[in-house]
């Protein structure tokens, strides 16, 4: 209503007001729209009574940093970071997430001693290029970092690990903290890697629990790279397609062998055949790369060989 | 000597103790401070004093409407508020008794 009234040189009202709310814009929404209503407010009182706005409260931009600052809001220099203040101190100021503030410290000693572990899992992979955990009793896992044995790693595990609460407990000043902010994110990142990549491959704990993967084609467990097919008369059949009760062709998973090596059966429409076994390996001459072919030509026949006995017959031996 | 900085330390409890006496919206608590001889005063600080002191829950609120303008949001003690001021009063006279003695020695040796 004022937007015509310049006081003295300086700026109208609502001018003014304006520019202390574009110095306030990094506050939440509501606290800045009250904070506004009074300060509209004050204007009104101050232009009521004459006289120039600036002269008499000095710039919006002092005037907003000098409320902000009294209301303990303070803008400082990063005002992204007042703002960010502000929000979380709104969150944390909730009574459940209060609640898990005052929780989580009580947490610090569990996460030294799991910190000691993930760093000695984080310098096995540095070291070795993986975890490579074994087990400690049925309960600890065990990191065993190249070239040590058993014990060492051991050793190293418990050394790791009150070195970690060491740390812990006596980390103070800013830098110190920011140095094992990072070493925590980088044994975090290093660990959490390797341990996810590695879920599947731990070896066998001593209580006797075994790790049962859940895909591919396994023989006692042991993946199956390719089968051989053989017929009643013992010799090898190839393009035999196998399929499950479903009719679901069954294939093999093959990550050793290059693709290209895999010679898969098309038939005349030229569509692929994996589960046509024995899958046909190959080396990038064209020969066969795999020596079992060599080895298993033949198998003991289950029928007589000359093909003049029946089926029937087999296993009661000649009538004669 | 610059009060300025003086002023910054006592404001709370001068804005609680004016408030005591009678509710009163932001403008109104200036020139009560002002009036009390408190001429300093920068009267953004005694807003963003008011805002800080209701956030921490010392202070009602309640919004009157104005002939001469836009509403205004008067400020009453309440509870806390009143604990608060009566705390802050003993220790201002602690205070002052103290550096009277610090400032009575200072002048005699």
């Amino acid at each position: 209503m004022n937007d015509t009234l310049v006081l003295g040189e300086g700026l109208t009202r609502d001018e003014y007001h304006r520019q202390v709310a574009s110095e306030l814009r990094y506050l939440p929404d509501a606290e800045r729209n009250e904070i506004l209503a009074e300060v509209n407010e004050h204007l009104a009182e101050v232009s009521s009574e004459g006289g120039d706005l600036v002269e008499r409260l000095g710039t919006p931009q002092a005037y907003a940093e000098e409320l902000v600052t009294a209301a303990g809001l303070t803008i400082g220099r990063n005002r992204d970071r007042a703002w960010w203040r502000t929000a979380s101190n709104r969150i944390g100021d909730h009574r459940y997430i209060r609640s898990i503030g005052e929780f989580l410290p009580t947490l610090r000693p569990g996460w030294w001693v799991l910190r000691g572990f993930l760093a000695l899992v984080a310098l096995a992979v540095l070291m070795n290029g993986e975890p490579g955990l074994t087990w400690w009793g049925p309960l600890v896992p065990l990191p065993l970092l190249g070239g040590f044995d058993y014990p060492v790693s051991m050793v190293l595990l418990l050394g790791a690990i009150a070195l970690s609460v060491a740390v812990g407990r006596r980390v103070a000043g800013k830098m110190a903290r920011v140095v094992v902010v990072m070493a925590n994110v980088a044994i975090l990142a290093l660990s959490g890697l390797a341990l996810l990549a590695a879920s599947d491959s731990i070896s066998e704990p001593s209580s006797g629990y075994r790790f049962v993967p859940t895909s591919g084609l396994r023989h006692n467990g042991a993946p199956i790279r390719n089968i051989a097919v053989f017929g009643a008369n013992g010799k090898p059949l190839s393009e035999v397609r196998l399929y499950d009760q479903d009719g679901n062709p069954i294939t093999v998973n093959n990550p050793d062998v290059p693709s290209r090596l895999i010679v898969e059966p098309r038939d005349r429409f030229g569509v692929e055949y994996p589960n046509a076994f024995p899958l046909v390996v190959v080396d990038r001459e064209g020969d066969f790369a795999e020596p079992w072919r060599q080895r298993l030509v033949t198998i003991p026949p289950l029928v007589d060989p000359k093909g003049e006995t029946s089926k029937e017959n087999n296993g009661t031996g000649p009538a004669d | 000597m610059d009060t300025t900085q003086l002023l910054k330390g006592v404001l709370d409890v001068a804005a609680l103790a004016v408030i005591e006496q009678e509710d009163g919206y932001g403008y109104d608590v200036v020139r009560r401070l002002r009036e009390a001889g408190l001429d300093d005063i920068a009267e953004a600080s005694v807003y963003g004093t008011l805002r800080r002191l209701f956030n921490a829950g010392l202070l009602t609120s309640y919004v009157v409407a104005s002939d001469a303008g836009p509403h205004r949001k008067y400020y009453g003690l309440n509870d806390i508020g009143r604990a608060q001021l009566t705390e802050s009063r003993s220790q201002w006279e602690q205070f002052v008794k103290t550096m009277d003695a610090v400032l009575t020695k200072g002048s005699a040796a």
